[in-house]
């Protein structure tokens, strides 16, 4: 019991010190000067942690040292995350200030102990799928300091397993953080990337719930929607059991919240199109798809004109490629050519 | 009511691979265009009907594009495009269909909500609002367990939870023996194998021991080497598989599971006719070659 207890605080911990690290880089971005919405500031904060994984992914790239490098980002993710704290807080509870129905702290309960509950499954409950269990191999790797799929190698000699993902690694590298700070408390069992899978389900339906809240400006109509979202038996098990699924489609719809919202971005919306394009891209390759899809339609209809509207482009697609879409080149230049294969 | 009762009830869903043994001659090809390609649709199990409450809004949405606005069309018009990338090349897995189902969520909703608002007609708009997302969850929930007739999920949230955090001790690197819930995996680690294990596409062998396997995959018959995917029952009778996975694999035992020994019907026989069964669990099998 206590282990658990432990365990779920550290979980809590971690993951709060990666918000509140995000959170004080969005309150010092320029970002800031731009919105001050509720639901931006969260997609932001949900993006850092796979932004992470991008600069975790290069720094391996360029062979420094695993230890070395989950041990500096720790150390840096933490202190930052200790150091916001309060400014985090602050942020907190200016949210909850504006909450004056029941429906919205019944909401905002059964989110938190849905949580709760994650975490508690994510202590206990073993690794039993196969796409999870190949995931955690990839970043039980990364933890212990064999970095070889980072340069492309797939097939690990010493125990004859084959790391048959296409996508590019920023779940398990994501998970290998998490995992790497609870090794040092004598934890395996990757709780930290099953954790992904609840953490992620909470922020799409909190997200949804901010976005309803400002559009519809009734608190009951603002968890409507959640009914139909958890409706469906398939979203179900998304939520609860350990997948890249939650991830993923937060990722996605951050694509599709920004390109929507373009005329509230202004100057900022390429650079900030291709920076959540290019973490979609380094989630899953489906979001490649998708990411090419919406940014061609949005090409398409796009006000500007001429020379400005490639170079405003090609700035966004510099971003996707600089922000996730590097492994896909790699992959089909050096790899295993990961288009020509199946998603 | 007809593409949901023929779908729920003829077809039998069994498990997420559907459409992926279908397309392999494997499953009811009627499967393969009910639950794969077409999988949006009529794979009620994952979407419920969401995907039919987006007709309407398409449909809208073409007739009124001037209304609606540009990014609004450009986002419907993405969808549509994604769903049909979906369909053509993700079809085989279900949860590629789940991506879609939080945007329809929203777009349904909204529409529905600004149709209602703007009905002056309607006294209370929101209540209505409320009782539709009420009543569409319901159904949605309905007509998805109706539909749904795989155990596999269901055996894995009711599955007995152990006491049980750290089996791998991550410092040691070595795994605590008969600490999982798998019987055959505890085995493994219990027992001093000589050999290697022959892997059929599960990884999780590699996960709970530390064991070195020859990992299979049993839908395209080949194992994966350092010298790149070798086909295992290719141009080889029973008797020279068995012999080549003993001697020149040096794998006298296989790890598997039903659902993995289904991807490939030979390879499920060899191992009921030449191997006997050493342990079983909720998940997975371990076999032995049968000593002659």
């Amino acid at each position: 019991m206590i282990n658990i207890i432990v365990g779920i605080s550290l979980l809590l911990t971690l993951w709060l010190t990666l918000f509140s690290s995000a959170n004080l880089l969005c309150s010092n971005m320029v970002l800031r000067k731009i919105t001050t919405r509720h639901v931006d500031r969260w997609i932001f904060i949900a993006a850092f942690p796979v932004f992470l994984s991008v600069v975790i992914y290069y720094l391996l790239l360029f062979n420094l040292p695993a230890n070395f490098v989950f041990g500096v980002m720790a150390l840096l993710v933490i202190g930052t995350g200790i150091f916001g704290l309060p400014v985090f807080s602050r942020y907190i509870y200016s949210s909850f200030r504006h909450i004056n129905s029941r429906v919205e702290y019944a909401f905002i309960a059964a989110l938190s102990f849905f949580i709760l509950i994650s975490f508690f499954l994510s202590l206990i409950m073993p690794v039993y799928s196969n796409d999870l269990a190949e995931y955690v191999m990839l970043s039980r790797y990364f933890i212990d300091g064999n970095t070889q799929f980072i340069d492309g190698e797939r097939f690990f000699e010493n125990t004859g397993f084959y790391y048959i993902g296409l996508h590019a690694p920023g779940f398990p590298l994501l998970g290998a953080f998490g995992d790497w700070v609870f090794s040092l408390h004598n934890y395996g069992n990757a709780v930290f990337i099953k954790s992904i899978t609840g953490v992620y389900a909470a922020l799409l339906l909190f997200v949804s719930y901010l976005y309803f809240k400002k559009v519809w400006n009734r608190p009951i109509v603002a968890v409507m929607p959640i009914f139909l979202f958890i409706s469906s038996y398939g979203v179900i098990i998304s939520m609860v059991k350990f997948h890249i699924d939650t991830i993923r489609i937060f990722t996605i719809l951050a694509v599709v919240y920004v390109i929507l919202n373009k005329n509230r971005f202004s100057s900022l919306y390429y650079t900030i199109l291709g920076v959540v394009c290019g973490l979609a891209c380094f989630i899953h390759s489906l979001n490649v798809f998708f990411v090419f899809i919406l940014v061609f339609i949005d090409f398409i209809n796009s006000d500007l004109r001429g020379y400005n509207k490639f170079l405003k482009y090609f700035i966004s697609a510099l971003y996707i490629i600089g922000l996730g879409g590097i492994y896909y080149l790699l992959e089909l230049t050096f790899g295993s050519g990961w288009v020509l294969g199946e998603l | 009511m007809t593409a949901l009762f023929f779908s729920a009830y003829y077809l039998k869903v069994e498990g997420e691979v559907g459409a992926d043994l279908a397309l392999r001659g494997l499953d009811n090809p009627l499967k393969l265009w009910l639950h794969g390609y077409l999988g949006q649709f009529f794979h009620f199990t994952v979407m419920g009907f969401l995907s039919w409450l987006m007709i309407p809004v398409y449909i809208y949405v073409f007739l009124n594009g001037k209304k609606v606005g540009r990014p609004v069309q450009g986002v419907l018009l993405f969808l549509a495009l994604f769903g049909v990338l979906i369909a053509v090349k993700g079809f085989f897995n279900h949860r590629y269909i789940i991506t879609l189902l939080p945007v329809y969520t929203v777009i349904v909703f909204h529409f529905v909500g600004n149709f209602l608002r703007r009905n002056t007609a309607v006294p209370n708009p929101y209540i209505l609002l409320f009782g539709f997302a009420v009543f569409t969850s319901i159904s949605v929930l309905t007509v998805s367990f109706v539909t749904h007739r795989t155990d596999s999920d269901w055996n894995a949230i009711k599955m007995k939870y152990y006491k049980w955090i750290s089996a791998r001790d991550h410092k040691k690197k070595i795994v605590k023996k008969s600490a999982t819930p798998f019987a055959t995996i505890n085995l493994l680690n219990d027992t001093t194998i000589p050999t290697s294990v022959f892997v059929n596409e599960l990884p999780i062998f590699y996960y709970y021991t530390n064991l070195k396997g020859i990992y299979y995959n049993p839908l395209y018959d080949f194992y994966y080497s350092a010298h790149g995917k070798v086909k295992l029952l290719e141009d080889r009778s029973d008797n020279e598989v068995v012999a080549y996975l003993t001697d020149s694999l040096n794998c006298r035992f296989v790890f598997t599971s039903e659902s993995k020994n289904s991807f490939n019907p030979r390879f499920a026989d060899i191992l009921q006719s030449r191997f006997d069964t050493l342990a079983k669990d909720s998940y997975y099998l371990l076999f032995v070659v049968k000593d002659d």
